[in-house]
């Protein structure tokens, strides 16, 4: 088992694990930045530090809702902010199966209390924004 | 030569290292045993520290350094290193600790000690590890060490360091000295830089406090603890840039080392002088200039100062005398490179007062236009473009000044810091952008614009400029600016852009910060800033717009066409700060460009993302990736399966040259032997082999 994030995306649940995260905030309005491509919706401020806000609902497909809060995640030392409905719980999550779907967002999925779990893969992610530019 | 300040990497590097060597040997002694991970980690530290210490010509140091070493190679054949040889070690340790705060007395015991601990070894080892250095057999008597020179032109390097001192035994008795270098505390850029982005936002705070106080609840006392608050953030604020900053010395200390080369190299005889090289500049500025001076300097000394017989002929002395000048100018650092010589031709003087330009825009043009003829008449043309483009990158001016027949200036006025900016705030679309101020000419009213081939431009000040809008330059979606819409006239790399925009906000300044790994490859943005209301300000690249709005096919495909052909770039990688500048400086004041890499992993990414590397320079004992497993990983890339490697090691050990033969290195240099002409002669061979 390892420990997770849980979150909500949209109605779907995913779960990022807890190396991965560095803090849970509220996500304001984002400042766009021209150029960036289609999965950056902009920067927002953290503690003095700029961190782009990424569209993590595009990046999965998933229609996105009201996003609320802003999980920093960090990975190889980039950082960046991605924007879920909900944060749920931090719990220890067993270890997770190939995803029904080939997804190369997602690093794996699990069952848990009748609900499929996305294990989000955040290099991916990071890398995915960062080459659509 | 080998100056304070380089001295204080060498400092800070070796006491790095001492501290993981405690580290690892206490842990050693503690769990009774060191796998092999340890030892390489042992050995590596010892290693460097030899290495290092040999350079700046502690001899004495470098001589404990080497006995461990021997002892570390014997545990690495091993594979393991009992705790019993920790003891001994740590007193090592300790011993150059010491003689680096001003006290050798334990050094010579600690090494004593040590060959003891060899000669205890069984024969046949202590043999094997003898071939590995070139230090006195061990099991003899050990004779009082050779005396070794002063290291040159470092009065405080002579206290006590030098085996010339006499024996151990009357070592003990002598006075403590004073420390050999000032206590620095070394500290990583990325806590300075998140120092300084808390205190931008702490000005942020306070300015927000102050507008949400509003005006009914003021009184004088909460006026003065504002105001006081104000001035305070304003002190820290500087107090943070002024860590960020590090004296010009930092990268001059090499330079006289390379004029003496490029002079005997093009046979000049030339005294360089430094000043002001106490001057502070930011250390992004002192790494974006490093190349840029040498650079001055090679050209003064090829096209400025006149061969000695031509000097005597016309009456000047036979030394030609180049000075390089540092002083703070206003907000700016000018740094100056004056020479005694021809100075730059009468023809290109009136050329640019006919053009009414300034001299160092002929230059950069005539540097450029053609090659030889017009580069040998311009005397300073060579290269003054990419000085120019370099300098003007970095946000900065060049200006050259010339009396022919007497010689000429070129100064290179920089900003001191890059992390704080002057800016103009300007609105396009809703949201805020700001312009580095130095980089706007002006702002034009009523602008008269003109069309030619479905293309604006902006007649102003006789100028026919470019005119595009903001949205437009940056990819932003927004409706079109009103008419009478504010034009800003901005300059960069010699050319100008007009921008328009929905509104001018004001200037201000700026602490400017990166926009980060994920967005640092758009070329419209230099980074990002807070402004006092919280919105985030995009920090515009002038030269972006000016290469967008001269239409991105005319800049970027003529550029390459009239640039000349760039000099072979080599990559040094070295763990070792000390080592790679070293190497480095050997090779720009050859001409070559250099990039550095501090492991072989560095190494591997910069050859995968720049292709343009022509030769590899690589230590074999370094953290991570080595350099043998670094060779064979370029091997094993198909774009660069050719590309030279020079392995350079201190270890004459022949299984290593034979392993690194095998492995594909194209030359093998021994650092002890460490001798520049024969690094250069190799580079050289080896690329014109290409």
């Amino acid at each position: 088992v390892s420990v997770h994030l849980r979150v909500l995306v949209g109605d779907e649940k995913y779960a990022i694990a807890i190396g991965e995260v560095r803090e849970v905030d509220v996500l304001a309005d984002p400042t766009p930045v021209p150029g960036a491509g289609p999965y950056v919706l902009g920067l927002q401020g953290r503690r003095g530090e700029l961190l782009p806000v990424l569209d993590l609902p595009k990046l999965l497909g998933v229609p996105g809702g009201t996003m609320k809060r802003g999980v920093v995640v960090e990975q190889a030392g980039v950082r960046a902010i991605l924007p879920v409905a909900a944060a749920e719980d931090v719990e220890d999550l067993p270890e997770p199966a190939v995803p029904p779907i080939p997804a190369s967002l997602v690093s794996g999925s699990i069952m848990a209390s009748d609900r499929l779990i996305g294990i989000l893969d955040v290099a991916e992610i990071l890398h995915q924004a960062a080459r659509s530019q | 030569m080998i100056d304070a300040d380089l001295m204080v990497i060498f400092r800070d590097e070796t006491a790095e290292r001492l501290q993981r060597l405690a580290d690892v040997l206490l842990e050693v002694e503690r769990s009774g045993a060191g796998d092999l991970e340890a030892v390489g980690s042992l050995f590596r530290d010892a290693h460097s520290i030899r290495g290092s210490a040999g350079m700046f010509g502690f001899d004495a140091i470098g001589e404990l350094a080497a006995a461990m070493e021997e002892i570390l190679a014997i545990a690495r054949a091993d594979q393991r290193i009992d705790a019993r040889e920790a003891p001994g070690l740590l007193a090592a340790t300790d011993a150059i600790r010491a003689a680096l705060d001003g006290d050798a007395a334990a050094l010579e015991p600690a090494r004593l000690a040590l060959g003891g601990a060899l000669a205890a070894q069984p024969a046949t080892r202590a043999v094997a590890a003898s071939s590995e250095s070139p230090t006195a057999p061990f099991d003899s008597p050990v004779p009082p060490a050779a005396p070794t020179p002063e290291p040159e032109g470092n009065g405080a390097a002579s206290n006590g360091h030098s085996d010339s001192a006499p024996p151990a035994a009357t070592w003990t008795a002598a006075p403590r000295t004073a420390p050999l270098i000032g206590r620095t505390l070394r500290v990583d850029t990325g806590k300075v830089d998140k120092i300084l982005a808390l205190v931008g936002e702490t000005t942020l705070h306070h300015a927000r406090t102050d507008h949400l106080l509003g005006s009914s609840e003021r009184n004088d006392a909460l006026e003065q603890e504002l105001e006081r608050g104000d001035a305070l953030v304003a002190e820290l604020q500087d107090a943070v840039l002024n860590l960020r900053t590090l004296p010009l010395s930092t990268i001059t200390s090499t330079l006289p080392r390379a004029v003496r080369d490029i002079a005997a190299d093009v046979g000049r005889d030339v005294r360089l002088e430094l000043e002001g090289t106490e001057t502070p500049l930011d250390r992004a500025v002192l790494e974006g200039i490093a190349e840029t001076l040498v650079h001055l300097l090679r050209n003064a000394l090829s096209h400025g100062i006149e061969s000695p017989e031509e000097r005597v002929a016309a009456g000047k002395p036979r030394t030609g005398r180049v000075l390089l000048h540092a002083e703070q100018r206003g907000g700016r650092v000018a740094i100056s490179c004056i020479d005694d010589g021809r100075g730059v031709s009468e023809t290109l003087v009136r050329q640019a007062e006919s053009r009414g330009v300034a001299l160092a825009e002929v230059l950069a043009e005539a540097g450029t236009s053609t090659a030889g003829e017009v580069s040998a008449l311009s005397g300073r043309g060579v290269g003054m473009d990419a000085v120019k483009r370099h300098v003007e990158a970095l946000g900065g001016e060049l200006e050259v000044s010339t009396t022919p027949g007497r010689g000429s200036t070129v100064t290179m006025l920089l900003p001191v810091t890059l992390a704080v900016l002057d800016v103009l705030v300007v609105e396009r679309g809703a949201q805020s952008f700001a312009l580095p101020l130095q980089s706007v000419v002006g702002a034009v009213v009523e602008p008269e614009v003109h069309e030619l081939r479905g293309r604006r431009f902006l007649h102003h000040d006789d100028l026919t400029i470019p005119l595009l809008d903001l949205a437009d330059a940056i990819g932003l979606e927004a409706p079109a600016c009103g008419s009478g819409a504010p034009t800003i006239v901005v300059h960069a790399a010699g050319a100008r852009a007009a921008v328009t925009c929905d509104r001018l906000i004001g200037d201000q300044e700026a602490v400017v910060k990166q926009l980060g790994p994920l967005l640092d490859a758009l070329p419209a943005y230099l980074g990002g800033t807070m402004l006092p209301d919280g919105a985030i300000a995009l920090l515009l690249d002038p030269a972006h717009l000016v290469a967008t709005a001269a239409g991105s096919t005319s800049t970027r495909s003529r550029a390459p066409a009239i640039a000349p052909v760039a000099a072979p770039r080599v990559l040094v990688v070295d763990d070792q700060l000390t080592v790679r500048e070293l190497e480095r400086t050997i090779l720009e004041s050859a001409g070559y460009r250099v990039a550095v890499a501090d492991d072989g992993r560095a190494a591997l990414a910069l050859l995968e993302r720049e292709g343009d590397i022509a030769c590899v320079v690589s230590d074999v004992e370094m953290p991570g990736l080595d350099g043998l497993g670094l060779l064979a990983a370029i091997r094993a890339l198909p774009d660069h399966r050719s590309l030279p490697v020079v392995i350079v090691s201190s270890l004459g050990d022949p299984e290593a040259i034979t392993r690194g033969a095998d492995a594909g290195a194209d030359a093998w240099v021994v650092k002890s032997q460490f001798d520049q002409q024969a690094l250069l002669e190799t580079v050289s061979r080896l690329i014109a082999d290409r």
